[in-house]
């Protein structure tokens, strides 16, 4: 009797291999087959990883297959990049990231650009500004400019580390004006906003979702924004061209948003993947999303998407390599 | 074996293979102090040497293969047991790890070369269980497919993880 | 006041929310168990899962995990001396010798109902300290970040090693491993040995899996001949005369978790390892000697990591920087959702933040009685035969190991962490050290490199202690703890 229960137990076991084994089976035509992992390039809870989670869960709707979204932060992204071109190019796993990859060979990073990657779909971008500490001296940008002259290497901008958005700014501005400040690298935006905030810096370069409410209660304050006109919600703000037209041969310019996959993935694939995403990008619950964080939609792919990272790419490397940040 | 371990411990006696682990380890301090030096030089100093990317690294390694230098003279003032190679060998892997290592060894190089995990990992819980028990083949058949089961059942359906 | 028990009531006028926290608790402790699951995993799960969900139901479900799983991971230190999860590595300290003694079942008891005290606590100076700690967490600079590094690398002699030296050893090479990988604040690649696998560095969960549980496995196997030991599982639930007469330890390891959990970057983990250190220097006579199956080598950690968790949310709700990285993903939660939180949080969404409160407060007694619970099943995991429980640890170490970022190389790694984490424990190295010198090392290098920016040199760095009185009160802690571990200072205590 016990033989005869342990045969059938060994029977079952063996069948429930036999199946799981076939569960795994990854030859099927239709895509998507199984999960699509989706990688974030910053950290949790960040930017951009605010903007892709909804947008993956509504695409998910689309697909009719889960998108499981990872975050892989580090070395300015370039960790998440080089995770998705080393992986499969199957379409199975996308790449959610900003502007810096456009940065990573002319500054050093990694091997890979956007040339590597084909845009599913372009979010959009936004504006960003410079703020500082609600008591701080300086009452207007060309007050820190004046500072810096005054007495060199004083001032302290509180940056995301080489490659990342207050760096790029940073050295729009040394281009411009000629000011060079002491950067001080911190983790995350938030904490380069923080260190402002404390005291231990003097200024950073902030999006407005991240600073508006600060700007509101008075803790920060917006001295200008870096674009061509004053921003809608912050009017009082003025653009940084009221004060050194100059800077309008970069503008306008600001942090993009987008989806990629691997060079090279088949067609088919990509359209499918774009037109999902796009179609999640487009209900009124993602809109207000980018709405709450002040995100000027742009909604492009393919060629026009391609357009907008190289125009971007070739404005930024000009910039950086004529303020010196870069050498050429 | 029970024997040199208790005198160990007793007469402040170095373990067998003490010493070549302390030397394992000494050696490998001197190899990351020696990365780091590399890394020193070929990192574009910063305005302040200090906050160089090496720095940290460099000090962290010194004082890594200080202490086992340290260390080393300190088992030398040990006595050492009379023990011989085969049985310091012994000490440091006894039975059933070798075996366990080489079964952990192959498990790894069948997940590279892109064995299924379900495949490989059934055989190689029920290899190890059969090897450790020595009895009951059919129950640990049970138990095999248990575990594998709960994993499925947790990884797979619950956390969506694809196993490789 | 008043609407804040209009907002607090919430629960009552929803139910539903009882419920989810309930089962989130429930899944958090089970999670937490099990080694190779992480809470970081199933909160960045539940978030996306939760999308459609309303604001209050998805908080409550991934509440109720947090602090589960912070708690779920001593259930595996205690009987298997494998941390669930990290905040559970210093449990495992005297929880497992207690196992070994044939008293888990005492173990678990007492680590349950101090997580619950502590997690209680923890909600406390949430809602009553919010806006004060909120300061504090904000006043820390880049020294005192160093100096707190430093605090906590010096508990590694206390962290079960024989002697000092070894305990050195491993933390230096913890730290020197933690530093591998693409450098985050100048891009440039440290030890990687031109793999890009390494690029991202050492995983310290991986490190984390692979010392203490695969090691621990292998260990185990070398003692096969040893008998099982049978459990006690008759006085789980400890007196009242017990959990008062450690209170003030129970206060000095919540408020240690508090402190730590408010710091951005800082979390249960450190929070644990800090309490065990300080229970260990200042408790005269233990119930055990530390490291054997000491009553307050469980109650000081347990304490700490679940006070952790109220404390943890505090940066998170009033500078918008998360407290540790469950709360990080909460913070991408939350933002999806339309909040944003940051220093006016508490004015401009009250009801998001009573509603975290009372979640925390629901969550701490389904803990109490998730915990509780069960005790007697889990002890008979550890009477099964070794020979059959290690190879299961081990392909759950394997599991656990890949489905951290699904990369193959994790497990090798984590094999490789297991044999040089099996030979630290042949030899009396202890292991330890060497995860808090990867889960320390970026706090210290990147905190050390900026305050050099900051201030110019080294000596420039080490005359701003003097600058502020909380980097002076730091520094104080510091000689302090290297002063009394002297024999000089001991004699002068007995006389």
């Amino acid at each position: 009797m016990k033989k005869s229960i342990a045969i059938i137990i060994i029977i079952l076991a063996g069948a429930m291999n036999v199946v799981l084994c076939a569960c795994n089976d990854k030859t099927t035509s239709v895509f998507p087959a199984k999960n699509i992992n989706c990688i974030v390039q910053w950290g949790a809870g960040g930017g951009t990883d605010s903007l892709m989670r909804p947008l993956a869960t509504l695409a998910e709707q689309e697909l009719s297959s889960a998108l499981v979204v990872q975050n892989m932060p580090g070395a300015t992204g370039s960790i998440a990049a080089q995770y998705v071109y080393d992986a499969p190019i199957d379409g199975y796993t996308l790449l959610m990231s900003a502007e810096n990859p456009t940065l990573y060979q002319a500054l050093g990073i990694s091997e890979l650009t956007y040339a590597d990657f084909d845009c599913l779909f372009l979010i959009g971008d936004e504006t960003v500004g410079i703020v500082v500490k609600k008591d701080a001296a300086f009452i207007s940008f060309t007050d820190i400019v004046q500072a810096v002259q005054d007495k060199p290497n004083s001032i302290k901008l509180s940056t995301t580390g080489k490659g990342g958005l207050p760096w790029e700014v940073g050295a729009f501005i040394q281009d411009v004006t000629g000011a060079k400040f002491n950067q001080i690298p911190y983790d995350s935006d938030a904490s380069a906003r923080n260190a402002v905030l404390s005291g231990e810096c003097d200024f950073t370069i902030c999006k407005v979702q991240s600073g508006l409410e600060y700007h509101r209660e008075g803790t920060l304050k917006f001295l200008c924004m870096f674009s061509l006109e004053p921003v809608e919600i912050l009017n009082e703000v003025p653009a940084i061209i009221e004060e050194y037209p100059e800077f309008a041969r970069y503008l306008p310019w600001g942090p993009f948003y987008g989806v990629f996959v691997k060079q090279g993935t088949d067609l088919a694939i990509c359209q499918k993947l774009s037109s999902a995403l796009a179609t999640a990008a487009a209900t009124p619950f993602y809109q207000e999303v980018l709405t709450n964080y002040n995100i000027n939609y742009l909604g492009l792919s393919g060629l026009a998407a391609r357009e907008y990272i190289e125009t971007w790419q070739t404005n930024t490397v000009q910039a950086l390599e004529n303020s010196g940040a870069l050498t050429r | 074996m029970g024997e040199l371990k208790k005198q160990a411990e007793v007469v402040n006696f170095a373990k067998p293979g003490e010493r070549v682990f302390t030397a394992a380890l000494f050696l490998l301090g001197v190899a990351a102090f020696w990365q780091s030096l590399l890394l020193w030089f070929r990192v574009s100093p910063p305005a302040l040497a200090l906050a160089s990317a090496a720095a940290l690294p460099m000090f962290m390694s010194l004082l890594w293969l200080a202490l086992c230098f340290m260390n080393f003279f300190t088992i030398t003032g040990k006595k050492l047991p009379a023990a011989g190679i085969w049985q310091s060998f012994q000490y440091m892997l006894p039975y059933p790890l070798p075996a366990m290592i080489a079964a952990i060894a192959a498990y790894c190089a069948a997940l590279l070369l892109q064995v299924s995990f379900y495949i490989a990992t059934p055989l190689f819980l029920y290899a190890c269980i059969c090897y450790l028990t020595r009895r009951g083949f059919f129950i640990n058949l049970l138990w095999t497919s248990l575990c594998i089961g709960l994993i499925f059942l947790v990884f797979t359906m619950l956390f969506r993880i694809v196993l490789p | 006041m008043i609407e804040a028990v209009h907002y607090i009531t919430v629960v009552f006028r929803e139910p539903l929310l009882i419920v989810l926290v309930a089962l989130g608790t429930f899944t958090g402790v089970y999670v937490g168990a099990i080694p190779g699951l992480t809470g970081v995993m199933t909160v960045s799960l539940l978030v996306s899962f939760t999308i459609s969900w309303s604001m209050n139901n998805a908080l409550a479900l991934m509440l109720g995990v947090f602090v589960g799983v912070v708690f779920g991971g001593s259930r595996s230190a205690i009987l298997l001396n494998i941390p669930g999860a990290p905040s559970a590595i210093a449990t495992g300290f005297d929880g497992y010798p207690l196992a070994q003694k044939g008293q888990a079942g005492k173990a678990m008891g007492i680590a349950t109902t101090q997580s619950f005290i502590g997690s209680i606590l923890g909600v406390i100076a949430l809602a009553f300290g919010a806006p004060l700690m909120g300061k504090f967490a904000q006043s820390f600079r880049s020294i005192d970040y160093v100096l707190l590094a430093i605090i906590g690398l010096m508990t590694v002699g206390s962290l079960g090693s024989k002697t000092l030296k070894h305990g050195l050893i491993a933390g230096a090479l913890g730290v020197f491993i933690g530093c591998m990988g693409i450098d985050p604040q100048t891009a440039v690649r440290r030890f990687t040995f031109g793999l890009t696998y390494l690029n991202s560095g050492v995983d310290f969960i991986v490190a984390m899996i692979g010392l203490f549980g695969a090691a621990e496995a292998l260990f185990q196997l070398t003692q096969l001949h040893m008998g099982k030991v049978k459990q006690q599982v008759n006085r789980i639930i400890p007196s009242w005369r017990t959990t008062l007469k450690y209170l003030p330890l129970t206060i000095r390891s919540a408020v240690v978790g508090i402190l730590v959990g408010a710091l951005p970057g800082a979390g249960g983990d450190i929070a644990a390892l800090l309490s065990y250190d300080q229970a260990k220097r200042y408790t005269r006579q233990p119930s055990a000697p530390f490291g054997q199956g000491a009553l307050e080598g469980i109650i000081a950690p347990e304490t700490a990591n679940n006070a952790a968790v109220g404390g943890a949310f505090i940066p998170m709700l009033t500078l918008g920087i998360p407290g540790d990285a469950i709360t990080a993903v909460l913070l991408s939660a939350l933002s999806v959702h339309g909040l944003r939180p940051g220093p006016y949080m508490i004015r401009s969404a009250p009801d998001i933040f009573w509603l975290i409160v009372i979640c925390l407060v629901l969550a701490s007694f389904f803990l109490l009685l998730f915990g509780l619970s069960g005790i007697r099943l889990f002890s008979k995991i550890v009477e099964t035969p070794k020979g059959i429980l290690m190879p299961i640890i081990l392909v759950l170490s394997v599991v656990g190991a890949f489905a951290i970022r699904n990369s193959l190389y994790d497990i090798l790694w984590m094999f490789l962490f297991a044999i040089i984490g099996y030979f630290f424990k042949r030899y009396d190295y202890p292991v330890g050290p060497l995860v808090l010198g990867i889960i320390l090392c970026p706090l210290l290098e990147n905190n050390y490199r900026r305050g050099i920016m900051l201030t110019g040199s080294l000596p420039g760095l080490f005359f701003s202690i003097f600058s502020s009185m909380l980097s002076l009160l730091l520094f104080l802690l510091i000689i302090f703890l290297t002063v009394s571990q002297t024999k000089r200072y001991k004699k002068w205590r007995e006389q």
